[in-house]
């Protein structure tokens, strides 16, 4: 296995293992997180979110589409220092269109049954983040960058 | 994890429950016990892991804090986990493993629940979880036992856990699924009396099956038996008709066998029996439920604890029917009479000291009408829950508050006022004279018959009150609503739909279906008008105490009066604020505004258009403005609030059992209400 095959199974892995993850948007040089409940889809391009259009992130992304998203698989204990990965995605989020909503809605669906009645809501928004770049960091300080676009991900 | 009732060990209760245990231990002692399987808890945890409903059960539960809900909001609660039950098929894994062991046996079957830690010593749970009995098909088998399942979560099961101080997401349910005995007589027996705990033998009995008995829909034959020699000492019907249902001899084979049961268990027995063809099969057994009996002079209803009184209020539907009839040809016609009456009475005629024993019997008559309304029509309200129950169990709707739209009525009183409104405002906004003569307040050049209109409203409102004022009064705020409502006083959108009415009804005898429907329209009906009729008796307390303050002396007595009926206080947190608060989804639909916090009578009439209505509780009074609400807050939680009742009728977005909001939220903030996902924020653009 290559060194490319080897961080996207390491992404997938953590993805699919972690439900929440944080999520940074920016309006007016004022950053903001959120935990979100999130789905990426496994050719590692997209990562799909639901939320409520009057919430703060869903104004912020209407302003402004750049956004950073960190997910990691530490448990809250000193070893994780050198145990624990985290990744760092980077990428520009828009509401899913027509094309992708159904297809988001059931991949998001699969890895979070119990958000059934919360995305009936026509008041809730389906996200995709086109991503541009993955940060891994692995023992402490070891950060490996995979770059989407340059990459060309098919799988 | 599927076990034969005969091959369930003592180690095994913690995963198949008391019921199934206390089965197998009547099997070892020898007792005729129908044979079957129990399907362990295992299965329950799998069902609920593998389409996770255990994580939606979660969020339902998490959404306000339980110890402060009401009851309506458990209910709701209740309702929601129900329908996710309801609407959730088995994953093939377990339907195929059901589907394979009912294959050995034969129908028609009782489902029972047994969920561990319940009908220990300590506690008993009977009643409060769900079984069937008489199932002659697979499929309904197993739709039973998902709603066995799902009856862990029934608000009376959920309120007796936090008063037994149980954990309510440990809990869990094993099914007992039993081949049904269909005996000559059925009943239930006590080893003591479960009444008052008197040291007599119990025996109830009817023929045939014994579930109508256990429903409370039948009156059995009694017997109260000596416990010392077995001997009768009384029975409900004569000796010949008690006798034959059960002879000398079953009565005695029945007492000895609850007094060894007593023995062997260690406990006060509840035993549910059928004999067939003379043996007596012993169908479950469990230690006796204490029955609801306050010993306090306290009214149930005002004990600082209601979750006791919360639970006894499970009625059947015949006595319901009989509620129906007795609040339609009895208490309404009396408490408008009274209403009548009271406001007949000349006050300006009266003296001071009159005027003060008035006042007190006023007082006197509203505490007796109060009181009615609390023991006989809240109760009745158990009507719309009753046949919410039926209507999602059958038609298993996506929306669990679907049967609301069976249950609207041109009845409400509250309807045909904001009809009548509406048709003023449309006579102004038909007549440019009409507007202009109100808008200069040129009355007396106004048209006639608008004016009889106009008069004949505020002549029948005029005992409308709110905090202890009357809302229509011909004053200039009223000219003004009129004027400024004149665009957008909605009409209201849902009636009847017949399609949903014909397919409910298809799943009953048409008797039953009818019958269920008519007391759940009742029930919702009154739901509103009572609180109408109990308003005007209230209002004529308020009526002679204004006058008292206008006229004579203003004591402290009658302030501390006056100020039971309409005190409000409002805390404000100027350190803390929310932006979003979570309640009950009451009315689906998303609606925005500025905030219009509603607190006095004036604040009524400032109302406009597009406003989003907040308050603490919606007054059955007030909701002449709903119409030009985009959506509806309300501290109070609960489907059959007036808030929730007239959001529905209008299709306006209602959220309820926001805690914080009167607190929170401000004149003129604006706020976005989701009454898909019960969801309030404010935003803060």
């Amino acid at each position: 296995m290559n060194k490319v095959d080897q961080v996207k199974n390491t992404i997938r892995n953590i993805a699919s293992g972690e439900l929440f993850g944080v999520l940074a948007t920016s309006v007016s040089d004022v950053p903001y997180t959120n935990l979100i409940a999130f789905v990426l889809q496994d050719d590692l391009k997209k990562l799909f979110f639901a939320t409520p259009r009057d919430t703060r992130k869903f104004k912020h992304l209407t302003v402004n589409e750049k956004v950073s998203f960190h997910v990691h698989n530490s448990n809250n204990s000193p070893e994780n220092i050198g145990s624990g990965i985290g990744i760092t995605i980077t990428g520009r989020a828009s509401e899913c269109s027509k094309n992708y909503f159904e297809r988001a809605m059931v991949l998001y669906l699969l890895k979070h049954p119990q958000m059934k009645e919360f995305i009936n809501s026509p008041n809730i928004a389906f996200v995709s983040v086109d991503i541009e770049r993955y940060d891994v960091v692995e023992r402490f300080q070891n950060v490996t960058v995979l770059k989407v676009k340059e990459q060309e991900v098919k799988l | 994890m599927i076990i034969p009732i005969n091959k369930i060990t003592p180690e095994d209760a913690p995963i198949i429950g008391g019921k199934a245990a206390n089965l197998a231990k009547l099997i070892s002692l020898g007792y005729r016990v129908p044979k079957g399987f129990c399907i362990s808890t295992h299965i329950y945890r799998k069902f609920l892991d593998i389409t996770g409903l255990n994580n939606r059960i979660n969020i339902e539960l998490n959404r306000g804090n339980m110890d402060t809900m009401r009851w309506e909001e458990l209910w709701d609660t209740s309702l929601r986990i129900r329908n996710f039950f309801n609407t959730t098929p088995l994953p093939d894994e377990i339907h195929d493993l059901l589907l394979e062991k009912l294959k050995n046996w034969t129908c028609p079957f009782a489902v029972r629940s047994s969920a561990p830690g319940e009908d220990s010593s300590t506690s008993s749970f009977a009643g409060l979880h769900d079984s069937y009995v008489d199932i002659r098909e697979e499929i309904d088998i197993l739709e039973k036992i998902k709603l066995v399942w799902s009856s862990l979560w029934s608000d009376s099961a959920l309120l007796y856990r936090k008063e037994l101080n149980l954990n309510i997401y440990k809990s869990s349910m094993g099914v007992i699924i039993q081949e049904m005995i269909s005996g000559e007589v059925s009943g239930v027996a006590f080893s003591k009396n479960p009444l008052n705990g008197e040291e007599k033998i119990i025996i109830e009995a009817v023929e045939g099956l014994n579930q109508k008995l256990v429903n409370g829909e039948t009156e059995p034959c009694r017997w109260i038996i000596n416990r010392r020699n077995d001997e009768v000492e009384s029975v409900t019907e004569s000796i010949e008709s008690s006798s034959v249902l059960l002879d000398k001899n079953k009565i005695k084979l029945l007492s000895v066998t609850l007094k060894k049961l007593e023995e062997e268990f260690n406990f006060p027995i509840d035993l549910e029996w059928t004999l067939r063809s003379g043996d007596l099969y012993l169908l479950q057994v469990r230690p006796i439920t204490t029955i609801y009996t306050s010993n306090s002079e306290e009214k149930p209803w005002e004990m600082g604890d209601k979750r006791p009184w919360y639970r006894s209020l499970t009625l059947t539907f015949t006595t319901l029917e009989k509620m129906k009839r007795y609040i339609e040809e009895d208490i309404f016609p009396k408490m408008k009479k009274v209403a009548i009456q009271l406001e007949s009475i000349k006050l300006e005629a009266m003296n001071e000291e009159e005027l003060n024993i008035e006042i007190e019997r006023r007082q006197q008559i509203y505490n007796k009408w109060k009181d009615i309304y609390w023991k006989d029509l809240i109760p009745f309200a158990h009507g719309v829950r009753l046949f919410a129950q039926a209507y999602n169990d059958t038609i298993k709707p996506v929306d669990p508050y679907e049967f609301t739209r069976l249950l609207s009525s041109e009845d409400l009183i509250s309807l045909r006022r904001n009809k009548e409104l509406r048709e003023l405002i449309s006579h102004i906004n038909s007549n440019k004279k009409i507007r202009e003569d109100l808008s200069n307040n040129q009355m007396g050049n106004l048209d006639k018959k608008f004016k009889i209109k106009m008069k004949a409203f505020l002549k029948r409102y005029e005992t409308s009150t709110f905090k202890g004022e009357k809302i229509f009064v011909d004053n200039h705020e009223f000219i003004d609503f009129l004027l400024n409502s004149s665009k957008g006083f909605n009409e209201r959108i849902f009636s009847s739909p017949k399609e949903l009415e014909e397919e409910f009804l298809l799943k009953f005898t048409p008797f039953d279906g009818k019958r269920i429907l008519g007391v759940a329209r009742a029930s919702w009906k009154f739901r509103d008008n009572d609180n109408l009729y109990l308003g005007r008796i209230e209002a004529s307390i308020l009526e002679a105490l204004h006058f008292k303050r206008e006229k004579f002396h203003w004591n402290d007595e009658v302030e501390d009066i006056f100020l039971h009926f309409t005190s409000q206080k409002n805390h404000k947190n100027k350190e803390l604020s929310v932006r979003r608060f979570t309640g009950q989804p009451a009315s689906p639909g998303i609606g925005s505004g500025n905030a219009r916090i509603i607190s006095s009578p004036k604040e009524i009439f400032h109302f406009k258009k597009g406003e989003v209505l907040i308050c603490d509780s919606l007054d059955p009074n007030m909701t002449f403005i709903v119409p030009l609400a985009s959506a509806i807050v309300e501290r109070r939680g609960g489907m059959l609030i007036h808030g929730a009742i007239i959001a529905r009728e209008y299709g306006i977005p209602c959220v309820t059992g926001v805690v914080e909001v009167s607190k929170s939220i401000k004149l003129g903030d604006h706020v976005i209400v989701d009454g898909y996902l019960g969801t309030v924020s404010i935003s803060d653009v």
